[in-house]
């Protein structure tokens, strides 16, 4: 029966009228349903705009998205016909339910809109905000969609009639304000406003992206940057703003030949940038100038990105050494990278710890360091840094042993701080207000760049902690495909002919020329204890082509110390080193060097354009507590 | 609520509370009736009353929200209501209110499709008009009104292709363009993708109008406008090949920007473009490179990006990134990189196949497979690497876990065997581990390989040759194997030269290769998919995705059957079903809603547009014919009991076009004819033939199959 149920179905073709792909246009935004979820995939919110969507949807989606086992595929999941679009804030699911053929691009900003709606009216987006919200979100989903359909979603504009404690009652004038609001020409701006201080405040928010390779190469540095302003005017003014664009200033520096040279260094090239929709584009696209009627309260002004010529505030140069099974060794050095004059402020470097730390020991020069075990990293807190300073941070960190396969992802180390330039090197040049009915008083006018100082803060993303895989790893042999440009060898023997153990760790730090760009091209750390009196060879690979630009090469040895096994040795400051020229194929020259002598000037001068420092043990007691002393750079316990 | 539980008991009470000056408790009591007026629609009509009062309010706020409620309530009946609040709605000086109301217009005609037959003769709100009104309202002076109004002409006038774009109108859209918000602006720019422009100057000036949002600060403006240009600019491709160079930075600040999925979209389509114009993105390869923090996607997704913009310059680059992400933690990710390399390796087949024999040397087992796995390929598609290939393989057999690991290490071995010394030493170990083998596509692979290693050096293979037809074939459990097995041991029976003849095929198809690589799609190929989920999800994807409806039905289908599973019927039948004429183009609507009251109005209002006789014998089973008819979508309205004389039966369907056929079936006698009479609605002869022949299939079916049946009943009848 069932078979000759299905022939029948098949010889009628029952076809349910659908549009068929590709020719048919339709990719209007119609989100058939919106769901919020918590962590666990139980439904706080859910709105159904379109009777297409079925209950059954809520449960799809939690299915196979939250409840599936392995990560999430797609932002974009397609459920029996049902597109699901989602986007996690923290451990919420927002997630847009449709069954139209929709763009895509458009879901998600939508989502990101109520994200930022919600954030507007209630603060952080978390499970318990919700559901101390449900009146209220409710209320937006209702007023922000309708019929699926986005509406008018600008949080100035919902604030007026949507308010948290609800309108009672409204005044005949509060009720023609909402006309005339949603009526208006501009949208953003209601009429009328009044302020008996009219003060304007601008931020500039950047954040540099930083990809830097295994090596230590910056592989691609952008900053996408935010203009922020806060509004308090009266009235309905006319703002002009004016920044170092480099376009800008090429057109003006074409009147006058002097202004060219001189503010030719400083102008910037923007990749690409947008506004806020109270910015007149078409005067942008003719003049380049940013004029506009600010909204009231707070907004953004413009999104830019550059990549030209950033200037890196830090240097982050990690060093991560594993003794044994259970422990690690983490060493991180930052170099403010600019004025001395200028204070970096708030600086956060946060050091990602593998999952089964069992204890870590931190000793820093500067600043406050705590290990946050629920966060599986080292924060290390300092509140000022002024330029060109350097300061380091070293670790000893416990691991229990695991069973665990899975290897330690090494996640990135990331750092924020607040710094008195901008990274891009935007500057503000101007900002002007003009009110044609009110005038503003002359004390009222505003006080910028005196009264706000711009502001940035930039996050360091993806700093590796190097090394990303371990020397050992036959990935990196010589040879391997790899141009070995320039090789290093320590050799190092003891006249006593005992075992000796040697902590060295080797930083080769490339400094380019005039841009002072620097990174770390290598760092290679490793004991001298199984090789014992025949010495080790620590092999440094600089690979690729960036080599070309090097200028010089500065080779550190922090913490050079021999000791053998029985009782301390003194410490040495000897060191050996170094072959190899650069830009030529690998050639690892070795030399043999005794304790005590000092090869480096002669090896110096031999190889131009490499230099070798050798950093002593710093020691310095460990507490009062406790006598002994503990090098203040690699943590090393001196033994009594 | 949010939980899904029934609280519509509490109706009447929520009514009453609506009915208070407070608007947070107002909107919430709207929200309330929406989700249970299906529930309950007689108490629903409670609230009607007040939201009625309520749309003369002298709040606007508190005027669009009860015309929102009111269109928003599903139930029956409540057309009647809404058309004058609508009205007023649609004049009401405030655009709130009339915003709400167009939408609101759309939502009635919506609700009218779904019961059309209710109001059939009743439709007071006349259609033209409404439309007429609405598109009046295109000019309306508030932005988000105009796009509403888009939005519900599209929605009412879908039958007749959607709302009209002609010059004014676009002409009016374009200037309005400026005042709308994001998501207007997007949605215009797809409406507009229905104009054509009359001539060249004015498409010019469309495109030099439009020139600004290409630009614009929401990625979904950017890429609707790109859409809109490359449709309109088909003809002239180098318009279109410069749109996308314009492009290419709102794009890209896309994909580097810190909203994940929107930079997955935007990865997408930057893809879309890499297929039409490989090296649009070249200069920019490092942009995709993945950071430690990007989702898995976007990873994936960048790294078949970098595949596609490889070039002369930046190979280097790009396989040294690449090969940083195969030592990855996750498996899944460094497998994909791995691929993505032997993706490379097609264009630069040496430095690739350089660095995946050095990932051999890691021995990590996953990789290790991928990497085989990738070599298999590679020898098939470029068979000059196929000397790096065997020389690398030697040692990989021992880290090899998997089954698809497995079976490309055997293939390789016994297709490249004779290259590769140790072959047959490690064909014997497979062979010697046969037993403990757990999948059975590895014991095929292991057959085939050794005969084949055999042909090329028999004196080392001989022997186990021997041993493993022995076992596949004496105590293999699987049959496939085992036939394979046999099959190999009577060609060998047939002489070592029949077995050439079959198994030497070529060991390497390089046209493959080069098919994939060099086919490059023309713009105009993708320009309507750009911006929809065609994109996102890919065009293969999609188009299953699409095509999955027939399946879906007769799934649902299948569950009516297990609810009657003794429902009888002979082999016979299906295969005079299956001789039947296909019925084609006629496509009955599941689920018509069709009460008996309605039924009879309409039944005694239309003539009969065919009548027929079918031989009839033996008694009536009414549920075997009303499950039968419900299958092909054919509702049962009224049906005598079985055994009264004379036997009358209802039937009611409604195609996709909204034609209407109502049946009745009628048995004077037990052994006469069964007299067929169907009315139409609509007068459309075509599917009037289609509908008459899918009943005849049905009913044909039964009168076959009676005699069986006959003995079946008086048995039970002696009982």
């Amino acid at each position: 029966m069932r078979q000759l149920m299905t022939k029948l179905l098949s010889s009628f073709s029952l076809r349910l009228p659908k549009s068929e792909p590709g020719t048919c246009p339709d990719s209007s935004i119609m989100i058939g349903g919106l769901f919020i979820y918590n962590h666990k995939g139980e439904v706080l919110i859910s709105r159904v705009y379109r009777d297409d969507i079925g209950r059954n949807a809520v449960d799809a989606f939690r299915v196979n998205v939250i409840h599936a086992r392995q990560q999430v595929r797609s932002p974009v999941t397609n459920i029996a016909r049902t597109s699901f679009f989602h986007v996690k804030r923290s451990n919420i699911w927002l997630a847009a339910v449709t069954k139209q053929n929709v763009n895509a691009a458009m879901v998600f900003e939508f989502l990101y809109k109520m994200c930022d709606v919600m954030t507007a009216y209630f603060g952080k987006i978390s499970e318990e905000n919700i559901k101390n919200n449900f009146v209220l979100i409710y209320e937006l989903l209702d007023e922000i969609l309708d019929f699926g359909y986005p509406q008018n979603s600008e949080t100035g504009a919902l604030k007026t009639f949507i308010t948290q404690q609800g309108i009672k009652s409204q005044t005949k004038e509060e009720q023609s304000q909402i006309t005339s609001q949603v009526t208006g020409q501009i949208g953003w701006r209601r009429e009328g406003i009044k302020y008996r201080r009219n003060e304007l405040f601008l931020d500039v928010l950047e954040s540099v992206n930083l990809l830097m390779s295994p090596q230590g190469q910056v592989l691609s540095a952008h900053v996408s940057g935010r203009v922020v302003m806060k509004s308090y005017l009266s009235g309905m003014p006319e703002c002009k703003f004016g920044m170092n664009d480099k376009i800008v200033i090429e057109k003006q520096g074409k009147g006058t030949a002097d202004e060219t040279g001189k503010s030719g260094k400083q102008s910037i090239a923007i990749d690409d940038c947008t506004f806020h929709q109270c910015v007149r584009l078409s005067k942008f696209d003719s003049e380049r100038s940013i004029s506009f009627i600010p909204p009231d309260g707070e907004f953004e002004l413009m999104r830019y990105r550059t990549t030209k010529d950033i200037i890196l505030p830090f240097r982050v140069i990690p060093l991560v050494r594993e003794v044994g099974r259970t422990k690690l060794e983490v060493k991180v050095v930052i170099k403010s990278n600019f004025k001395p004059s200028l204070l970096a402020q708030k600086i956060e470097v946060r050091i990602p710890t593998p999952l089964n730390t069992s204890g870590v020991q931190v000793i820093c020069m500067k600043g406050k360091a705590k290990y946050k075990a629920s966060e599986n990293a080292i924060v290390w807190k300092i509140k000022r840094m002024a330029g060109m300073k350097e300061s380091q941070i070293s670790a000893e960190i416990e691991l229990l042993p695991t069973n665990d396969k899975k290897k330690w992802a090494r996640p990135p180390i990331s750092m924020n701080f607040e710094v008195p330039f901008a990274p891009s090197g935007l500057k503000v040049r101007y900002l002007k207000v003009f009110e044609p009915k009110l005038n503003y008083s002359d004390h009222d006018v505003i006080k910028w760049p005196c009264s706000a100082s711009p502001r940035s803060s930039a996050t360091f993303r993806d700093v590796c902690l190097a090394p990303r895989r371990r020397l050992k790893d036959p990935v990196a042999h010589p040879g391997s495909g790899l141009a070995c440009l320039c090789s290093v060898t320590i050799h190092a023997a003891d006249e006593v002919q005992n075992p000796v153990m040697c902590r060295a760790i080797a930083v080769v730090v490339d400094v380019a020329g005039q841009s002072e760009m620097s990174g770390v091209l290598c760092q290679c750390c490793s004991s001298l204890e199984e090789k014992g009196c025949s010495g080790l060879s620590l092999r440094l690979q600089l690979g690729g082509t960036e080599l070309a630009g090097l200028k010089r090469i500065l080779v550190i040895f922090p913490c050079v110390h021999l000791k053998r096994t029985q009782k301390p040795f003194p410490l040495l400051t000897w060191l050996l080193v170094v072959g190899a020229k650069l830009r030529e194929a690998a050639t690892a020259e070795q030399l043999h060097l005794a304790p005590g002598s000092t090869p480096l000037p002669s090896v110096c001068e031999q190889v131009p354009g490499v230099q070798v420092v050798v950093i002593p043990h710093r020691w310095m007691k460990n507490s009062n507590a406790n006598p002994n002393l503990q090098c203040l750079d690699c943590g090393l316990k001196a033994e009594t | 609520m949010a939980q899904g539980a029934d609280v519509s008991g509490l109706f009447p009470e929520m009514v009453k509370a609506g009915a208070v000056p407070d608007v947070v408790q107002k909107k919430l009591v709207s929200f309330y009736v929406r989700a249970q007026a299906p529930r309950q629609p007689q108490l629903a009509l409670l609230a009607v009353n007040s939201l009625r009062k309520d749309c003369a309010h002298p709040s606007p706020a508190v005027r669009g929200l009860a015309l929102r409620t009111m269109c928003d309530l599903r139930m029956p009946g409540i057309q009647e209501y809404l058309q004058q609040p609508l009205v007023c709605g649609l004049r009401d000086k405030a655009s709130y209110v009339r915003r709400a109301a167009v939408l609101g217009c759309a939502k009635m005609v919506k609700l009218q499709g779904d019961c059309e037959i209710l109001m059939a003769g009743a439709l007071c709100f006349a259609d033209g008009a409404l439309v007429n009104e609405l598109y009046s309202l295109l000019r309306d002076q508030d932005p988000i009104v105009v796009v509403n109004c888009l939005r519900a002409l599209e929605e009412i006038l879908k039958k007749e292709g959607g709302v009209v774009i002609n010059k004014p109108i676009a002409h009016h859209l374009l200037n309005r363009m400026p005042d709308l918000d994001q998501w207007g602006q997007s949605e215009v720019l797809t409406f507009l993708l229905r104009y054509k422009p009359r001539s060249e100057d004015e498409l010019f000036d469309i495109l030099n109008l439009l020139d600004a949002y290409l630009k614009s600060s929401s990625p979904s403006v950017v890429m609707a406008a790109t859409k809109l240009f490359l449709v309109l600019a088909r003809e002239y491709p180098d318009v279109q090949a410069d749109v996308l160079v314009r492009v290419k930075g709102p794009l890209l600040s896309a994909c580097t920007s810190e909203s994940r999925e929107l930079c997955f979209t935007a990865l997408c389509h930057v893809r879309q473009i890499l297929r039409s114009l490989p090296g649009h993105f070249s200069s920019h390869y490092k942009k995709f490179f993945c950071s430690y923090s990007e989702p898995h996607y976007i990873k994936c997704q960048k790294m078949e990006v970098l595949c596609e913009l490889v070039n002369d310059e930046n190979v280097q680059q790009v396989l040294e990134e690449l090969k940083g992400y195969c030592t990855d933690v996750s498996v899944e990710l460094a497998q994909g990189a791995i691929f993505a390399i032997a993706n490379i390796a097609r264009t630069y087949t040496e430095q690739c196949v350089g660095i995946l024999t050095e990932l051999l040397g890691l021995q990590q087992e996953h990789i290790t497979s991928a990497v085989v796995r990738a070599f298999r390929d590679l020898a098939w598609l470029c068979p000059q690497c196929t000397d790096a290939v065997c020389q690398a393989l030697p040692g990989c057999e021992d880290t090899i876990q998997d089954s698809e690991g497995k079976q490309a290490l055997i293939w390789l071995l016994g297709t490249h065997g004779e290259k590769i010394p140790n072959a047959p030493y490690v064909l014997e170990d497979f062979v010697e581990n046969v037993k403990s083998e757990t999948f059975p596509a590895v014991r095929m692979e292991l057959l085939t390989a050794l005969l084949r290693l055999f042909l090329a050096r028999p004196a080392e293979c001989q022997d186990m040759l021997g041993r493993l037809l022995h076992y596949c074939i004496e105590e293999e459990q699987d049959m496939a194997v085992r036939d394979r097995a046999l099959f190999y041991y009577r060609l060998l029976q047939a002489g070592v030269e029949a077995v050439r003849r079959v198994l030497c095929s070529p060991k390497s198809d390089p046209s493959l290769g080069l098919l994939g690589d060099q086919s490059k799609q023309p713009v105009n190929a993708w320009a309507l998919e750009f911006n929809t989920l065609a994109t996102v999800y890919g065009r293969e994807r999609w188009a299953l995705a699409t095509a999955q409806q027939p399946s879906l039905v007769s799934e649902g289908n299948k569950e009516i059957l297990e609810v009657h599973p003794d429902t009888p019927m002979s082999e016979g039948n299906k295969e005079l079903l299956k001789a039947h004429p296909d019925a084609g183009s006629l496509s009955l609507i599941p689920d018509v809603s069709l009460t008996a009251e309605q039924f009879e109005k309409t039944w005694l209002s239309l003539d009969t547009s065919c009548q027929l006789s079918l031989p009839w014998c033996g008694p009536v089973h009414a549920d075997t014919i009303q499950t039968a008819l419900r299958v092909v979508h054919i509702q049962t309205i009224a049906m005598s009991k079985a055994g009264a004389q004379p036997w009358k039966a209802y039937l009611s369907a409604q195609d996709d076009s909204g034609c209407l056929f109502l049946t009745e079936l009628l048995l004077q006698a037990a052994d006469s004819e069964l007299q067929v009479s169907v009315k139409q609605n609509k007068a459309k002869p075509e599917a009037l033939q289609s509908f008459i022949s899918a009943l005849r299939t049905v009913l044909e079916a039964f009168l076959l199959n009676l005699p069986i049946k006959v003995g079946f009943t008086l048995t039970q009848g002696l009982q």
